[in-house]
């Protein structure tokens, strides 16, 4: 499936590193997690296993700086199925 | 059960017939001027792995590919439809404030990390060293916060920039810009990345405007 997330690989298909995997996956955590629309009220926050995603995040961050092409690339530069991506960028 | 949501647009914009969170459909909640992404969710869910991420991204960059959003942040699960729609027609000058604020527009992640593994555990260091380090640190983060400013403000329509929360990683920024922007944004990006010596330059996107739609952070 060729869903627009594709286009948030930061490396080309190529040139795809586990690193630039993680990193985008750092920046979808930064964004879903502290931006978007609050909603207060009748809301349950429903986020479990957040012990993961911060797990996750200091395993990122310590790759990061492997990262070989950090320059940004054009929009379907990135053309992994994003099921693949994610399943790499998933730490041990 | 639950109510999942997603985001929020205008009123007109084609909500994607798409599989969700947990291959639930996506479907809309519409009153006269908005319409809400959402799908059915367990009261029992557990969100947070990968995935789920991931599910929740695509069907909000779905609907951005039809329109204007206001991406609801992670994790957000209401009763039911009734009290999306309520939450439409309570909220529904906010969101078209805000709808109007990121019209036409990507947000594209730019961060600065430390070039190169650090040398030392900090562990290791002794007090004096671990201050001069992070002090050196904290300059250089100082710098390349100026110089993104300098270089990249230019070409956005909103910024936030924010010293970054983990050692190495000096800054961590956010760019409101006009999508047909995008790729002179990222060639800036590139240009100054090629120019810095101490840290390298990481662009992601183009996102949804998740920085850029809480009341909290209109300009």
């Amino acid at each position: 499936m060729s869903g627009p997330s594709q286009r948030n690989a930061v490396a080309s298909a190529d040139r795809a590193s586990l690193a630039a995997r993680e990193v985008t996956l750092l920046d979808l955590l930064d964004r879903l997690l502290q931006g978007g629309v609050a909603i207060h009220g009748d809301i349950t926050l429903a986020v479990a296993d957040i012990d993961l995603v911060d797990l996750s995040l200091s395993v990122v961050v310590a790759s990061t700086s492997t990262l070989q092409s950090p320059s940004p690339q054009p929009p379907g530069a990135g053309a992994e199925p994003i099921e693949a991506s994610t399943a790499e960028a998933r730490p041990e | 059960m639950s109510v999942y949501l997603y985001a929020i647009a205008a009123a007109d914009t084609p909500v994607p017939e798409s599989e969700g969170l947990h291959g639930e459909p996506v479907r809309a909640v519409s009153t006269p001027a908005l319409v809400a992404a959402v799908s059915t969710a367990d009261d029992h869910a557990h969100l947070g792995g990968d995935s789920d991420l991931w599910a929740h991204e695509q069907v909000v960059e779905a609907l951005m590919s039809g329109g204007d959003v206001l991406p609801a942040r992670f994790g957000t699960l209401l009763g039911d439809d009734e009290i999306v729609r309520q939450l439409l027609i309570a909220r529904e000058s906010e969101f078209l404030e805000a709808l109007a604020r990121v019209a036409g527009s990507y947000e594209v992640a730019v961060r600065a990390a430390l070039l190169g593994p650090r040398t030392r555990d900090t562990a290791e260091l002794s007090g004096g060293e671990y201050l001069r380090l992070a002090a050196h640190e904290m300059r250089l983060a100082k710098t390349l916060s100026e110089q993104l400013e300098h270089a990249l403000r230019p070409l956005a329509r909103a910024s936030r920039i924010r010293p970054g929360r983990q050692p190495g990683r000096l800054v961590e920024s956010a760019w409101l810009i006009d999508r047909e922007r995008l790729a002179e944004f990222r060639d800036r990006a590139a240009e100054l990345n090629a120019s810095t010596m101490e840290a390298e330059l990481l662009c992601t996107g183009p996102w949804p405007p998740y920085s850029f739609v809480g009341a909290e952070q209109g300009e």
